[in-house]
């Protein structure tokens, strides 16, 4: 779904160039531009300022999500249309609605996350597929609940990944993040939170 | 086959904060009929799911047969030659009656013996013009006895039915009578409901349930003129 | 054994054999043969999915197995019957034990998903880093994203030296088909049929009835691996050469739509479907005016939103639509229905 947000992001840099797209897919590699925020050292430390951005926005966008979901109507419509569409129908509201409304917003923050990641990887049209199973597996695993299950199994992966690509190599790190996932799936056949943080935003 | 055909022992069931049924000793002698009642909330379905391994009861135990079968999944239950009817009408939609039938007697006996015991279950419950149906498409009382038929089907020693004539019409109701003294002939039974109508013709022995917990066992005439079993249904709790 | 829902397999059979000898009036046997290792493979998944109700998101983890067991084995042997039987009996094997993997732990739909997917790319990602020398299994060298080329293609059971390629190739795939859809055919008239279909219906009732309903999963899941282990073996034997991008998400995918377009509930559809959208997928990669999964994925979204049980069973209710106004009277027979959001 981050493909839309690819989309967009490619269309300037190809258009400033005036050349065809195909070529750009075969150069991308020459085309890199710096990430747009200069980096920064804190202690001994040198930070890259576009990624700590990127944490940011993340961080704001799920507090944003939270918000949205547990304080306005808007949420709560959406929440009780999850939990049973008929009775969300039986009170008025349209499911059909709903889910298109949720679906937009969806793909918008798809179209975001595309956005905000484009500087840091090397853009090619197929892009957006790398991350389709990626967030398909955090978002199953996570279970019901969308914040707490999403931050916890992105969490679990994020570790588990980084953990063992720090060990032995990037291709190790994903498959024990795959690994990772069947594990926990075969010990909490609903998700995360279908056992902890039951019935929580 | 012992006397004691099902008995529960000081079976406890929590959910959270909430105590559905509360340490209920209950014992069912062989090829009896035994109507579970109470008003809404009183525990009776839990106490029935728990009794199918639907539920595992947090205290206490279940025995069928003499054999300990607390926290059994179901399909092992109903391996013991048990036929069990869950409050909402389960049965495979996509497939017909006969098929419902058929695939309920074959465990057993065979493809040849469930060709025969599907016609005869057929014949008895009187679905012979709907055999060839889709189940998905029936009603909601033809459903109900769909499901009877499968449970019946499967030649049960002990049967648990939850709420059979729900939903179901006046005449139908009638006949969810006969058939049920039918099935008593070779099977003991459970029955919860709460049709007070449908208890008084079935006339069997009642336990009535309020608050999780055992009122008082008797026969439907003593039930029904017992001034708490009144209180209870008109919310006189206690 | 259930007769009646067997009447019109000779029908199809017929069918079948005569399209068998039409298509490579149309076609080349090279193309044909592909086609109908797709149709194998979609068949597996229509299996399992269409009356098992298991959606399995990595069929291609099986039928990519059976592709490298097949290659591996034949590299090591040489003559094809043992690497053809055995690239039949791993995936089987190995979707016997994930399926009781998901089956014992009561894993249920969106959740089984994710599982088979993630298998899918484990194997994916696993092959692909397999370039070195240390990755080598008796004669064959896994070879990382380059694939195992150079391996015994299929024979003449017997006769190492016999190939059977091109035109015999082709009729070969497609008697195996024929077969195949046979064997499942009778399969699900069986009372273990029509066990696995109760279970797709009310997987509940079947338990209380007293069935082993995880088992029954498994074996089931089992014999979709089987099939789809075969046709990727045939396929091995078709493209001389196994690459990593057997296990790929694309591949996995194209095997749902195929399915999804042909039609749940049926055998036929998933074949058709297959063949149908293989060749549409060739054709169009002949030409480069219009991008090719763009057009995919744009008669996946007409035929879901215009016929959502798929084509041919909104075909056969057609059919039978019309025929039933022709003899007023006649019972309605109920189509065969698609898989339900639960299920």
């Amino acid at each position: 779904m981050s493909a839309a947000g690819v989309g967009t992001r490619l269309r300037p840099r190809s258009g400033r160039a005036g050349e065809p797209i195909f070529e750009v897919r075969e150069n991308w590699g020459d085309r890199r531009v710096s990430t747009p925020i200069a980096g920064f050292t804190l202690g001994g430390y040198q930070i890259n300022g576009y990624n700590f951005f990127i944490i940011i926005v993340s961080i704001l966008l799920l507090v944003a999500s939270y918000l949205v979901l547990r304080g306005t109507r808007l949420g709560l419509v959406a929440r009780g249309t999850m939990q049973s569409a008929d009775m969300a129908a039986a009170l008025g509201y349209s499911p059909d609605r709903v889910y298109m409304t949720t679906f937009f917003v969806g793909s918008a923050l798809a179209g975001l996350a595309g956005g905000v990641l484009a500087p840091l990887v090397g853009l090619v049209p197929t892009w957006g597929t790398l991350y389709i199973a990626k967030a398909f597996i955090t978002v199953i695993s996570g279970g019901a609940s969308i914040v707490l299950g999403l931050l916890s199994s992105a969490t679990v992966f994020g570790l588990v990944s980084q953990t063992f690509t720090f060990l032995s190599g990037p291709v190790i790190g994903e498959v024990a993040l795959l690994v990772a996932a069947i594990v926990l799936l075969r010990l909490l056949p609903q998700g995360i939170t279908g056992r902890f943080f039951k019935g929580r935003l | 086959m012992a006397d004691v055909v099902l008995e529960t022992r000081n079976l406890t069931m929590r959910f959270g904060g909430v105590t559905a049924v509360d340490n209920v000793n209950f014992k069912l002698r062989r090829g009896e009929l035994r109507c579970l009642i109470g008003p809404n909330g009183a525990g009776k379905t839990t106490f029935f799911r728990c009794l199918t391994g639907i539920l595992k009861p947090t205290h206490g135990e279940v025995f069928i047969d003499d054999v300990e079968t607390t926290g059994w999944d179901p399909q092992y239950v109903a391996r013991m030659g048990i036929g069990i009817k869950t409050q909402v009408p389960s049965v495979m939609d996509g497939l017909s009656v006969r098929e419902n039938i058929w695939l309920s007697a074959y465990r057993l006996s065979g493809a040849r013996e469930a060709d025969r015991i599907a016609a005869e279950v057929i014949e008895r419950l009187g679905l012979g013009d709907i055999a060839r149906s889709t189940v998905g498409r029936l009603a909601h009382g033809e459903r109900q006895r769909v499901e009877l038929g499968i449970v019946v089907a499967a030649r049960p020693w002990l049967v648990l039915l939850d709420e059979p004539a729900a939903g179901m019409t006046g005449e139908e109701v009638e006949r969810m009578v006969d058939i049920i003294h039918e099935i008593n002939r070779d099977a003991a039974l459970i029955i919860v409901e709460h049709d007070m109508q449908f208890i008084r013709s079935i006339a069997a022995q009642i336990t009535v349930f309020s608050q999780g917990a055992v009122l008082m066992e008797d026969t439907v005439e003593a039930v029904m003129s017992d001034q708490r079993v009144r209180d209870v249904y008109l919310g006189k709790r206690g | 054994m259930d007769r009646s829902a067997l009447r019109d397999a000779p029908w199809v059979v017929a069918a079948g054999i005569i399209v068998m000898f039409a298509a490579p009036l149309i076609l080349n046997f090279y193309t044909l043969t592909l086609l109908v290792i797709y149709g194998m493979l979609a068949l597996s998944l229509g299996l399992i999915w269409g009356f098992g109700g298991i959606l399995c998101f990595g069929q291609a983890a099986f039928y990519g197995l059976g592709a490298y067991a097949y290659a591996i084995s034949a590299a090591n042997i040489g003559e094809s019957t043992v690497p053809m039987l055995l690239a039949i009996a791993i995936p089987f094997v190995f979707a016997f034990l994930l399926g009781a993997m998901m089956f014992y732990g009561r894993l249920t739909d969106v959740y089984m998903g994710v599982i088979t997917l993630v298998v899918t790319l484990i194997f994916f990602r696993f092959m692909n880093t397999t370039a070195g020398p240390e990755y080598q299994i008796g004669q064959a060298r896994l070879g990382g994203y380059n694939g195992i080329p150079g391996y015994q293609t299929l024979n003449v059971p017997g006769d190492a030296s016999a190939y059977i390629w091109d035109e015999s190739l082709y009729y070969t795939c497609f008697v195996i088909l024929l077969v195949v859809y046979v064997l499942v055919r009778l399969l699900l008239a069986s009372p273990f049929g029509r066990i696995a279909v109760a279970i797709r219906e009310n997987e509940n009732r079947v338990e209380l009835m007293g069935y082993d309903a995880r088992l029954r999963k498994s074996v089931l899941f089992a014999i979709g691996g089987g099939i789809a282990g075969l046709a990727g073996a045939l396929y091995a034997s078709w493209a001389e050469i196994v690459t990593p991008g057997l296990f790929s998400l694309g591949q996995s995918a194209e095997i749902i739509i195929w399915c999804i377009v042909g039609g749940l509930g049926t055998l036929v559809g998933p074949v058709l479907g297959a063949a149908v959208l293989g060749y549409l997928k060739f054709a169009l990669g002949q030409q480069t005016a219009v991008d090719n999964v763009l057009v995919m994925g744009l008669i996946l979204v007409v035929v879901v939103l215009v016929l959502p049980r798929g084509v041919v069973p909104s075909l056969i209710s057609a059919f039978r639509h019309s025929s039933r106004r022709r003899e007023p009277g006649g019972r309605r027979r109920r189509g065969p229905r698609g898989v339900r959001a639960d299920g």
